[in-house]
């Protein structure tokens, strides 16, 4: 404990130097681009300025590396909110309640509260790392196939979740998402599965183009036709409006520290990652929130919780990196790749043996987000005006951006026909009503989960029972049947006496809501109401 | 106005990205007479894949080094394990501009993906830079010593023990299933993407051995948290000199090394050819390197031209050989 402090305090030593200040606010002021801007991803970002980190000190130049990549996390949920186009794959599910606000008119305190919220779970997720490292590595180690399939059964448990007035839908739109995640080439039997002898199709569908397909093309074919002549999204008008009141504080600090630890622990383990985090931390501020109907429709704390565990999930990542040797994600591959170009072996030892390149790394990141912090809070206002831009310019603005986006992860052409393709289904979903969340959630987690659930069946030579045996697999289902199965069916009961007792609405602040609670029922309609 | 932000955002996207491209590199030109003007150096995984990385580092090395005088941009083909980059490569040809890092995936890929069309033997060889034979990894509290004693195990109890990977067609697969073949044993392949997760695996014990590069185990090695138990080659590791090897174990099996080197376009420019080949035979001698690949437990083998190409042609028979007997070709 001594011993960490006193690493600590010479890291922040180190970190307060001119060279480091500098190159930790390049770090976090490139990553907040690079997070704003979708495509170019923080793994190639990190790639590119390795030749320039090459004339830097090895702690310098991880602590630029560092920034770019934590600093991406904060700018990933700028376009979420305000254009539906998830900047970064850790901010898709940012965009569900980011956007709805945006179209309330509360774009301000959404990106205020998603900057806010990085902050918080940053800083504690460093808390964590500077801490707990090396016990949490020997967790994250110990973290096998089975644990990881049942993690994914919580995980896939949240497309009904994020359903809209229909569950059926929703089930359906997960469905898809997973049999498009099954395209590309299996690992386990190194053969290609519906690639249709493409080899674009080889590593599977591009998430991003996915995603910009189904959230920002089709939300803009739709606005076009059903509200021409207006802008779809309010623009905020009073600086009041521009920040997040004390209500939204209220509402999402629990979410904040929920996403702390959630996205500390999953961003630790290796193979998991932001995504995954962002995704479970908004499961679980869902399914304990008091108001799990106002998701998706422009909930604060929907905002929050993603984006406290995406930041928080950054510094995880640097336990099993800096603890074992072992990058957990691509970005941190790259960062261990510099430290072999200068002679350095980051493994167990990397502490006792290296302080000097651990420690002013660590203490940087602290600086970051305050840095970070600094940095965001101002360009609310000017992010949030991009709204009173027309729509008759916005609108082919969005698009270009998303292709051009596209076109740049993979320079391929045929990325972007899968946005068009994409786009429409969109479009034929939002038409038809079913949600889309459910397929981009289901896309992620699906080969998470299949592949985890192979691998458990071949440890345990074809044998269920390994779910059964093993500890955290045991704890893991048993909180997913706490979390589905027993609210279910209390649901049911209470939804059977609502009935029963005709309306009497709970709090009335979101009239236009109230009716939700019946959702789980009326199947069969599937009517227009909303719009 | 608003037509105006739009726009601002798109030349910041494109600014930044050149920008960043080129930083450091400060636009000083080549010295032309034949040698190529702008060198793009093509790998077959993402950012952060195990080829990328190695790409990076390589160039880094030659800039550290003045071996070139500018940072080759890095392009990432990454679809289908190499199928995406070699038909790139293929595209390219008669150019002085392009070269791409390879490995054994290279041999594998058009023999196993469905679609992938394009050979080595299309391309040209440019150098062979790394030749190393695997070994085998277990935690320090196997009850496995040897492979002979993991091997036996296997008889005894067919289909139990597991072996961690990547892909069923990676060297490390290939190699278990020519030894599983010799010696009539039967155990299971745990499939993994990263390298990372695959250690992780052995150190939690849900796999019980692995065979891969020394680089894969050396931070685990060092610290004391895996051994390493063979060479899974008849000639010994020099990076494990103590390992013993198949030969000592008693197999004859022939085995697949892991391999890393550099192609070109069919038909590139032979003074093009010539300057490439020069830089990489540089490379290899700098105290850069050497550090780099001690401290990654990598094997030096530089083979230029004539060599090079025949000893890809052998390997290239060698993995056909031992897909076939392992039936996944």
């Amino acid at each position: 404990m001594t011993e960490t402090l006193q690493g600590l305090s010479d890291g922040f030593a180190a970190a307060f130097s001119a060279t480091n200040l500098f190159w930790v606010f390049f770090g976090v002021a490139a990553g907040t681009i690079i997070g704003v801007l979708p495509g170019l991803g923080t793994p190639a970002t990190i790639a590119i300025l390795l030749p320039l980190s090459m004339n830097l000190d090895p702690a310098t130049a991880l602590i630029m590396m560092a920034g770019v990549y934590y600093g991406s996390k904060y700018g990933g949920s700028t376009t979420s909110i305000l254009l539906n186009i998830p900047g970064e794959d850790a901010s898709v599910v940012t965009a569900l309640d980011g956007y709805q606000m945006a179209r309330q008119g509360r774009a301000g305190p959404a990106l205020g509260i998603a900057a806010i919220a990085s902050f918080i779970a940053g800083t504690l997720g460093l808390i964590g790392l500077t801490f707990l490292a090396p016990a949490v590595a020997t967790l994250a180690v110990a973290f096998g196939p089975p644990e990881y399939t049942a993690l994914m059964v919580i995980g896939l448990g949240m497309v009904v979740l994020l359903a809209g007035r229909s569950k059926i839908k929703a089930i359906i739109s997960g469905i898809g998402g997973f049999l498009l995640s099954t395209i590309g080439i299996d690992l386990f039997a190194g053969e290609s599965r519906f690639t249709m002898g493409r080899i674009e199709l080889a590593n599977g569908v591009e998430f991003v183009a996915l995603c910009i397909g189904l959230f920002a093309i089709g939300e803009v074919m739709v606005n076009v036709e059903e509200k021409s002549g207006q802008t779809f999204v309010q623009a905020p008008r009073r600086l009041k409006e521009l920040f997040p009141s004390k209500q939204d504080f209220r509402a999402s600090s629990a979410a904040i520290g929920q996403g702390s630890v959630v996205g500390f622990f999953i961003g630790a383990l290796p193979g998991a990652g932001s995504t995954v985090a962002s995704f479970v931390s908004y499961t679980l501020a869902k399914r304990f929130s008091r108001h799990p109907e106002e998701y998706g429709k422009g909930a604060v704390a929907g905002v929050a919780a993603p984006e406290a565990a995406n930041n928080s999930a950054t510094a995880g990542a640097f336990v099993p990196l800096l603890t074992l040797g072992i990058p957990g994600s691509a970005s941190t591959a790259i960062m261990l790749g510099a430290l072999f170009v200068y002679g350095l072996q980051p493994g167990p030892r990397f502490f006792t043996e290296n302080p000097d390149v651990v420690w002013p790394i660590i203490a940087s990141m602290f600086i970051g987000n305050v840095v970070l912090i600094i940095l965001n809070l101002p360009l609310v206002p000017l992010f949030a005006s991009i709204l009173r831009i027309p729509y008759h310019i916005l609108y082919p603005g969005i698009i270009v951006i998303s292709l051009v986006g596209v076109y740049s992860i993979n320079a391929a052409l045929f990325d972007v026909w899968l946005v068009v393709l994409f786009g429409l289904l969109g479009y034929v979903m939002r038409k038809t009503d079913f949600p889309a969340a459910p397929m981009v959630l289901a896309f992620v987690l699906g080969p998470l989960f299949e592949r985890s659930l192979r691998r458990s069946l071949v440890i345990s030579q074809g044998d269920p029972t390994i779910f059964f045996t093993r500890p955290w697999a045991v704890t893991f289902l048993v909180v997913a049947v706490l979390i589905f199965l027993v609210p279910a069916l209390l649901g049911m009961r209470r939804a059977a006496k609502s009935v029963a007792t005709q309306g009497e609405p709970g709090t009335d602040r979101h009239p236009e809501l109230e009716d939700d609670d019946a959702t789980d029922s009326d199947v069969v309609l599937g009517d227009k109401r909303q719009r | 106005m608003a037509h105006a932000l739009t726009g601002c955002a798109l030349v910041a996207i494109l600014a930044s990205a050149c920008g960043l491209q080129t930083d450091g590199s400060g636009g000083d030109g080549q010295d032309g007479g034949g040698s190529p003007n702008e060198t793009e150096f093509l790998v077959h995984t993402g950012p952060g894949g195990g080829s990328d990385i190695f790409v990076r580092d390589v160039i880094a090395m030659m800039r550290e080094e003045n071996i070139i005088d500018s940072n080759w941009p890095v392009r990432n083909e990454d679809a289908g394990e190499g199928a995406g980059a070699m038909a790139y490569l293929l595209e390219q040809q008669g150019s002085a501009d392009h070269i791409s890092a390879m490995t054994t995936t290279w041999l594998t890929t058009p023999l196993t993906i469905e679609g992938a069309s394009v050979t080595v033997e299309d391309l040209t060889p440019v150098a062979g830079l790394i030749i190393e034979p695997e070994v085998m990894a277990v935690a320090p509290d196997s009850p496995y010593n040897s492979l002979r004693d993991f091997v036996e195990a296997a008889q005894e109890q067919p289909g139990e023990l597991v072996q961690t990977g990547g892909s069923t067609t990676e060297v490390g697969a290939l190699n278990g299933a020519a030894i599983q073949a010799e010696a009539g044993a039967e155990w299971q392949f745990l499939s993994f993407e990263e390298v990372g997760q695959r250690v992780t695996a052995l150190l939690n014990g849900d796999a019980d051995m692995m065979f891969g590069s020394a680089q894969d185990f050396a931070a685990q090695v060092e610290a004391g948290k895996l051994e390493i138990i063979a060479t899974i080659s008849p000639d010994p590791s020099p990076v494990y000199p103590d390992a013993p090897t198949t030969e000592d174990e008693g197999f004859d099996t022939q085995l697949v090394p892991q391999v890393r080197g550099v192609m070109a376009p069919p038909e590139i420019p032979e003074d093009a050819l010539a300057y490439y080949q020069d830089l990489f035979s540089q490379l290899v001698e700098t105290d850069s390197w050497k550090q780099y690949a001690e401290k990654n437990g990598l094997v030096t083998q530089l083979l230029v031209g004539e060599e090079w190409e025949s000893y890809l042609a052998e390997q290239n028979q060698l993995v056909e050989q031992t897909l076939e007997s392992a039936d996944l070709g």
